[in-house]
């Protein structure tokens, strides 16, 4: 389970009773948590391990935030037996150098301090998994976990970031275009994966640690047992510390393997399976509506998971709303699953489980995206002859026309505005997702915004393989999906950790040869045919795909008159109407008054739910003090 | 530097493969595979659990037509390579 960290440095003469209440009642129920302060600095620690994660030496701190201490690897020291891992990492590094952090492998997030000097250093782990914050101005340097202690300090100020906020009402999440050390706060930054940084006095140095890339590998057998391997370590590494795990399992081929591979090192496996409360009509051909056959396939397999399915009953995302706050900047389609994300976690909070597993991060480093993908990484590789023979497979099979697969992958190519032209409905369908103020529009040349928007927001476009894998690699998309792991555990009261969010899956699977990706005209080769012994033929065949969240509008409905007030309230803050475009919400309005839920993408419900969330959180960032 | 008393274990959060008998070890931190010989993967495969230098040896003139003074020599040269790159740990001796 995550703990919490904060800190703050600065002149002697801060008044130390304000930071007394920084914490919330969710961080207050991991424990009384412990307090250092002098005349110049105030640190904090709350942690629900029970070993110390604040340790002092020689008028050196440090401070360690991890979600356990047992997935923390170092060839330098051997924590997984130390009963005080703070102390032994600080004895380390006193003895070696700090250097010596460079290959501390597993989630956590460290902060060293010399009372003498002054001197401040953070360190994230190599995916920054474990978030850290940070608010420095001339006086102060701050740093939390979270970002609201931060605020409610009253030290910095809380004037929001503008171009944080263009790209949140373009796209809605700002993965893909911010810079990784950039929040929603100006004077609030998020330190990005494996870096170090140091205050030193007037001075601050950056470090980036530096990590070679994987050689290639050529063999694909070769690549296929080391995957095997590494996936079977980073799982079995990252779940030690539980007893009882619990596990998101959608019954897709990411979440089933991640089950197989838990059931081998855990006693008892919870799994747990969102049932929809409704089926639209009609369903696009590519989708499969009913994930519940195919966990119900898979269950037989391993006599030790205990399956279950929930409805989230009483749960829908404007109930959990102000919850799904805590990590909004992660991708909205969070959002619309927030209702049985919460309602799950509850349950596996209730049966004792220790952990919450789940594999979203999968499509990156295991299954690897789709067939098209695959396909544009070999006909941008110059693998043509690999090429054509698997464009005639996946003919046969799926009696889809070659030049219909190729297509896309060509027109994805081409510049935005040529792109444009040959597909004109693009740049309108996403900005059918918007309303932003026609000045603010202006103002932040969002123009330019619509036409460099990435996978995240466009899914018709297709990128080739390692193109797609890089961009779910990139610092900034690391940066924010740790963050929100840290938050949603620390808001749901359980460890949600994804296990393919590792470090060692990336570098290996960057490592791999085309080959890997796709075979005899099927996407996801490595684990398909990796995993074959350990999962029905149902699940590896499937080449459909489940809709998460695909009764969100139905569930909506018993509160949408509620919802239709509080955005007409919304649409009078000073706030929205500086942001927002109101005849286009207005019109929104009128052409909701009771949306089908058949009509599961309709656009202007996503644009009011994007406004409410926005306004929700404009109304809790009022409250911190200026 | 490795001598016939030290005691010593694989790193177990090494990763690494067997291929056609061989073993191919994946270093992250460096950004390398290390391929051992037929001789070397039979060593790396007896270190999973504590042995000592001496009993490591002992073990490997039971399975190889060798004589003591070489394997010594060779399987003392191995072991110092494995603990510069970070393959195995001396372990203190019980």
């Amino acid at each position: 389970m995550n703990g919490f960290i904060f800190g703050i440095l600065g002149p002697k003469d801060f008044n130390l009773n304000r930071f007394k209440d920084i914490t919330s009642p969710s961080l207050r129920a991991l424990g009384d948590g412990f307090t250092m302060e002098s005349e110049s600095v105030f640190f904090h620690t709350i942690s629900s391990h029970k070993v110390p994660m604040m340790a002092s030496i020689h008028g050196w701190i440090l401070l360690l935030n991890t979600t356990d201490p047992q997935t923390l690897r170092w060839p330098s020291a051997d924590l997984s037996q130390s009963l005080d891992p703070a102390k032994t990492i600080l004895d380390t590094v006193l003895r070696k150098g700090i250097k010596t952090l460079d290959r501390l492998e597993g989630h956590y997030s460290i902060v060293l301090y010399q009372e003498r000097t002054q001197k401040l250093i953070l360190q994230s782990d190599p995916l920054a998994s474990v978030c850290l914050y940070i608010a420095h101005d001339k006086k102060n340097i701050a740093f939390s976990t979270l970002m609201g202690p931060l605020l409610k300090s009253g030290v910095f100020p809380k004037d929001l970031d503008e171009t944080y906020i263009a790209d949140y009402l373009s796209i809605y999440s700002v993965a893909t275009q911010m810079k990784a050390t950039h929040t929603i706060i100006d004077s609030i930054s998020l330190l990005p994966p494996l870096n170090r940084w140091t205050f030193d006095g007037d001075s601050k140095h950056y470090e980036q640690i530096q990590r070679p890339p994987l050689e290639m590998i050529k063999d694909p057998a070769l690549a296929m047992k080391l995957f095997r391997k590494t996936l079977d370590l980073v799982i079995r590494e990252s779940t030690l510390g539980y007893e009882k795990v619990g596990l998101m399992l959608s019954g897709g081929l990411d979440s089933t393997i991640v089950g197989g591979l838990l059931a081998t090192h855990h006693q008892d496996v919870f799994s747990y399976t969102q049932v929809p409360r409704f089926i639209p009509s009609p369903l696009p051909k590519a989708y499969i509506p009913d994930e519940e056959s195919l966990v119900k396939a898979f269950i037989p397999y391993h006599l030790n998971i205990h399956p279950v399915f929930e409805s989230s009953k009483g749960y829908d995302a404007y109930t959990v709303l102000d919850r799904y706050l805590d990590f909004m900047e992660g991708p909205y389609k969070v959002f619309e699953n927030s209702h049985w994300i919460y309602s799950i976690s509850q349950r596996a909070v209730k049966e004792g489980c220790d952990g919450l597993v789940y594999a979203s991060f999968g499509n990156a480093t295991l299954s690897f995206g789709s067939f098209q993908s695959a396909a544009a990484e070999l006909f941008w590789g110059f693998h043509w002859i690999s090429l054509c023979k698997e464009l005639k497979q996946r003919n046969i099979k799926t009696k889809q026309s070659r030049l219909k697969i190729m297509l896309p992958i060509l027109s994805s190519a081409l510049p935005p505005h040529l792109a444009l032209l040959i597909d004109p409905k693009d740049k309108k369908q996403l900005e059918a997702l918007t309303a932003i103020n026609p000045d603010f529009y202006k103002r932040m040349k969002m123009n330019k915004r619509f036409k460099h928007s990435a996978y995240d927001n466009d899914q018709r476009k297709i990128l080739p393989l390692r193109k797609h894998q890089a961009a779910m690699m990139k610092d900034e998309t690391l940066s924010l999906f740790g963050a929100v792991n840290t938050k949603m555990s620390l808001s749901y009261g359980i460890d949600c950790q994804d296990v393919t969010f590792d470090r060692r899956l990336m570098d290996l699977v960057k490592s791999f040869p085309a080959s890997a990706f796709v075979h005899n005209g099927v996407e996801r080769r490595m684990a398909r045919e990796g995993y074959e012994d350990m999962i029905p033929s149902e699940i590896s065949a499937n080449v459909k795909y489940g809709v998460q969240g695909i009764d969100f509008i139905q569930r909506l409905l018993p509160h949408w008159s509620e919802i239709r007030f509080e955005i007409n309230i919304a649409l009078n803050h000073p706030m929205i109407q500086k942001y927002f475009d109101i005849p286009k919400l207005k019109r929104a309005l009128e052409l909701t008054t009771y949306p089908d839920p058949n009509d599961y993408l309709n656009s202007e419900v996503r644009l009011l739910m994007r406004t409410l969330i926005f306004y929700r959180y404009i109304l809790k960032w009022e409250k911190y003090p200026s | 530097m490795i001598t016939l008393n030290t005691q010593f274990v694989r790193i177990k959060s090494l990763i690494w493969t067997q291929s056609e008998g061989e073993v191919v070890i994946m270093d992250i931190s460096t950004g390398k595979y290390y391929g051992l010989n037929l001789v070397s993967s039979d060593i790396f495969l007896r270190c999973a659990n504590q042995i000592t230098v001496r009993d490591l040896i002992n073990a490997l003139m039971e399975s190889y037509t060798v004589e003591r003074s070489a394997c010594e020599k060779e399987t003392l040269d191995i072991l110092n390579v494995f603990l510069k790159k970070g393959i195995i740990e001396i372990t203190p001796s019980l």
